[in-house]
């Protein structure tokens, strides 16, 4: 390792306390021992105390106050601090397998950004019997290049000026976007792996948690180009293309009952989404409150979009 | 006082009781076992001052009484196991952060402890 760039693991954390030990145990365990870990986080001195100082990896770590602390200054606070040519971004709702800084790192080009894997974590996989579910399964290049397992070199940062403070969601789309108009290569790295935590929500605290989407709308009004990325260029995903089309469909249908059509893609994704079988009577049972979340979805992207004067559902 | 000893080896004191038919529902929905004896346990402990639990869910009982807890854990945590099923962490991390006082049953216990939970 001693021809190889240094590298430092910069890690947000927010809420999250437990599981960023966890993560810590993980970073323990890499086959890359050569780096430098430095947290960010708004945790009250006795919570940092017992988890962090008492880790044995003993991180460098930055205390922000409860409420100013967004992801995004967080991880600029971070990469600042940070003495490493590379910069290393994963989560602290995230497990790194024990070769993955090895593998990120030896997928380093000059001037280049390595995306890894990322996928749901097996040890919580019963979980996703839960109807509202949060994870992440990614296959990196992907056009979000989210900062659960990414790589930057510290030159490339500062010559972006790191990560938007003002975005309050998508920051790290953001970044990436920045760095491919400068010209940056984004390489996928699909060794490179990262579990990310599977959260379960109430329907009540799905909503809460998807507010902040809204402000996907400002992300897009700075990054007009990342709409070639969305279905006809307005959609956020082809959920809320499908949630959108059904919405019309049922309004629609009572005038011309030929309008209920359109509802059919978003009942055959929504009823086969768990299977086939016995599944799709499970699908089925949960699809009010599936309806309701994606529509709340559609519906907080629609007060963003004027909130930000861009056009976006 | 009165102290509630839930679970203890050898039977005494009071038992959390799943209810098996909610259980296999919720099983099969993924939660965690056990939540079904936490209605019963909470309309127990009621007749009590302190609560000496030997398992996770009645040191999550007795946290979630407002009852000073004492939770002696025999359960050896690990990566697989902190998290696994829906409201396990929920359940796990109120047991353990909750409670006035954790005592290890075993060393292997208490570095598993240590390790997970910094506790």
């Amino acid at each position: 390792m001693a021809d190889s760039p240094s590298v430092s693991v910069v890690v947000a954390s927010h809420g999250r306390h437990l599981r960023l030990r966890w993560l810590l145990n993980a970073l323990e365990e890499q086959t890359r021992r050569d780096f430098e870990l430095i947290v960010v986080h708004t945790y009250d001195a006795a919570t940092a105390a017992r988890v962090l100082d008492g880790h044995p990896l003993a991180p460098r770590h930055i205390a922000v106050e409860p409420g100013t602390g967004s992801p995004s200054r967080q991880r600029n606070l971070g990469w600042r601090a940070a003495r490493g040519e590379l910069i290393a971004f994963t989560d602290d709702d995230c497990r790194p397998e024990a070769d993955w800084l090895e593998r990120l790192t030896a997928a380093a080009r000059a001037g280049a950004v390595v995306q890894g894997r990322t996928r749901p974590e097996p040890f919580e996989a019963e979980i996703l019997r839960a109807p509202h579910v949060r994870t992440l399964d990614i296959v990196p290049v992907n056009a979000y290049v989210q900062t659960a397992n990414v790589l930057y070199p510290r030159a490339l940062l500062e010559r972006l000026g790191g990560f938007d403070e003002r975005a309050v969601a998508g920051e790290d789309v953001g970044l990436s976007l920045r760095a491919r108009r400068a010209g940056a290569e984004i390489v996928a790295a699909p060794d490179a792996v990262v579990y990310h935590a599977v959260e379960s929500h109430t329907l009540p605290g799905i909503l809460r948690a998807n507010l902040k989407w809204r402000y996907l709308a400002y992300l897009v009004g700075q990054h007009p180009e990342f709409r070639r990325e969305m279905p006809l260029r307005l959609f956020w995903d082809a959920d809320h293309l499908r949630t959108t089309a059904a919405l019309a469909g049922a309004l629609g249908a009572r005038r011309h009952p030929a309008l209920g059509l359109l509802a059919a893609p978003y009942l055959q994704r929504m009823l086969t989404r768990r299977g086939t079988g016995r599944r799709m009577a499970v699908a089925a049972a949960e699809l009010p409150g599936q309806a309701v979340r994606q529509l709340a979805e559609v519906a907080g992207m629609a007060a963003g979009a004027l909130e930000h004067r861009t056009p976006i559902l | 006082m009165r102290t509630a000893a839930i679970d203890a080896p050898g039977g005494d004191g009071l038992r959390s009781r799943p209810l098996a038919a909610a259980e296999f529902v919720l099983a099969r929905r993924g939660f965690t076992p056990g939540l079904t004896s936490l209605p019963r346990l909470a309309l127990e402990l009621r007749r009590f001052d302190r609560v000496h639990a030997y398992s996770v869910i009645g040191a999550y009982a007795g946290v979630r009484a407002g009852l000073p807890t004492t939770f002696t854990c025999s359960e050896v945590l690990e990566r697989g196991n902190v998290a696994d099923r829906r409201l396990r962490l929920h359940v796990l991390a109120r047991a353990i952060e909750g409670a006035d006082e954790v005592i290890p049953a075993t060393p292997e216990v208490a570095a598993s402890l240590q390790r997970w939970f910094a506790a």
